[in-house]
């Protein structure tokens, strides 16, 4: 089944991922800004990264059939540092024209800090300036509760951001009622160890409904799975859910939420 | 509610047996671990809440693994807002007396 993977941090995956995920029947992923694995030193170290994102990797992907799409920000552990975050913010619009820039991400919190709170209102602010999509990352473990309470806190705050042109990520049983009950796109990642198996994702689908849900494997340079999804849609078949319900969630939904872009237009091939 | 098409609960457990009691006993193996190596000094409430979780498991509730997400997570604070403008502004105020300096 053709599926989309609306969160892939493909710079830390080898080109045999890209191989991998084109027989697996991926047509195209998005891949959010987020934090390398060290904390970069300047704004310059940023616009570099930008340029990966908007030039290097589709040219990769593009040479297995898939499609490269991004998103751009200062993630939230770096955050911390405002000054820096602040040079990097006013950068950003620099790069809101490319042609595979879908908004601003993934933006939010991680250990629920004033500094990441102000941070993340000032992308926001940036989002909303631009008319932009918001993709969101959600903090980890014992955090992802109430950092996500304080996001949709923020979010509610700013009356010119509508639910419907934002994504809230990396939502677990504990989160997704809030999330969906406030009109905005839920993210399911399914990543070993700190978010959710494709079993619990199911049993969310099945509990949720598949309205407003995405799949994605948030695969990166730690211990993670770029062909998470296709796990999924084996686990969603196993349990006798139909292909349209299965269709919905790793196509139809991703799709729709990224067209509100402008800028991704995507039709399903013919089976 | 969105339902997918019915199992029936024989066939899920049926399904989900092996693997449930595989992770039984790895939960079981990891407290012998945790107990042959003595006393418990610096993570009694990281020990106290597996407790916790082990009896939530075994309770009727519907939404186990909700409440069991919500065993493992920090409160939230409906007025973090204010608590975060504190914060601020004693920083700024720390700012201010650094600058007299």
């Amino acid at each position: 089944m053709d599926y989309l993977d609306p969160h892939l941090h493909m710079v830390s995956r080898v080109t045999d991922d890209y191989a991998t995920l084109a027989r697996m029947g991926c047509r195209a992923i998005s891949e959010p800004a987020f934090w390398a694995g060290f904390d970069r030193g300047s704004v310059d170290g940023f616009r570099d990264y930008f340029r990966q994102l908007t030039e290097v990797e589709p040219a990769r992907a593009a040479a297995y059939g898939i499609d490269h799409y991004t998103w751009l920000c200062i993630n939230a552990k770096e955050a911390e540092n405002v000054e820096l975050s602040r040079e990097v913010i006013a950068m950003i619009p620099e790069f809101l024209d490319r042609p595979n820039v879908l908004g601003i991400g993934e933006i939010g919190l991680n250990k629920n800090t004033p500094n990441e709170a102000t941070i993340f209102r000032e992308h926001l602010e940036l989002a909303a300036a631009h008319d932009q999509l918001i993709l969101i990352h959600t903090p980890h473990l014992e955090d992802k509760y109430q950092g996500t309470r304080m996001i949709l806190d923020m979010l509610g705050d700013d009356r010119r951001l509508s639910a419907d042109r934002v994504l809230v990520d990396h939502v677990e049983e504990h989160t997704i009622g809030e999330v969906l009950s406030r009109g905005y796109w839920a993210g399911m990642t399914l990543y070993p160890v700190t978010k959710c198996t494709p079993q619990r994702a199911a049993d969310m689908i099945a509990r949720h409904g598949p309205d407003r849900l995405l799949a994605n494997s948030a695969g990166d340079w730690g211990p993670s799975k770029p062909t998470a999804v296709p796990d999924l849609i084996f686990e969603m078949r196993r349990r006798g859910m139909s292909d349209d319900v299965i269709r919905k969630v790793v196509w139809d939904n991703p799709r729709e939420f990224f067209a509100k872009s402008g800028k991704f237009d995507h039709t399903r091939r013919s089976t | 509610m969105f339902r997918s098409p019915p199992r029936t609960a024989d066939e899920i457990l049926d399904d989900s047996f092996l693997d449930v009691r595989c992770r039984l006993l790895d939960l079981a193996a990891a407290l012998d671990r945790i107990d042959a190596a003595g006393e418990i000094e610096i993570g009694v409430e990281k020990r106290r809440r597996i407790d916790d979780a082990i009896e939530l498991l075994g309770g009727d509730r519907e939404d186990r693994a909700a409440a069991m997400q919500m065993l493992f997570s920090r409160d939230y604070d409906p007025q973090w807002r204010e608590r975060f403008a504190g914060a601020t502004a004693s920083a700024k105020g720390r700012d201010k007396e650094k600058d007299k300096d």
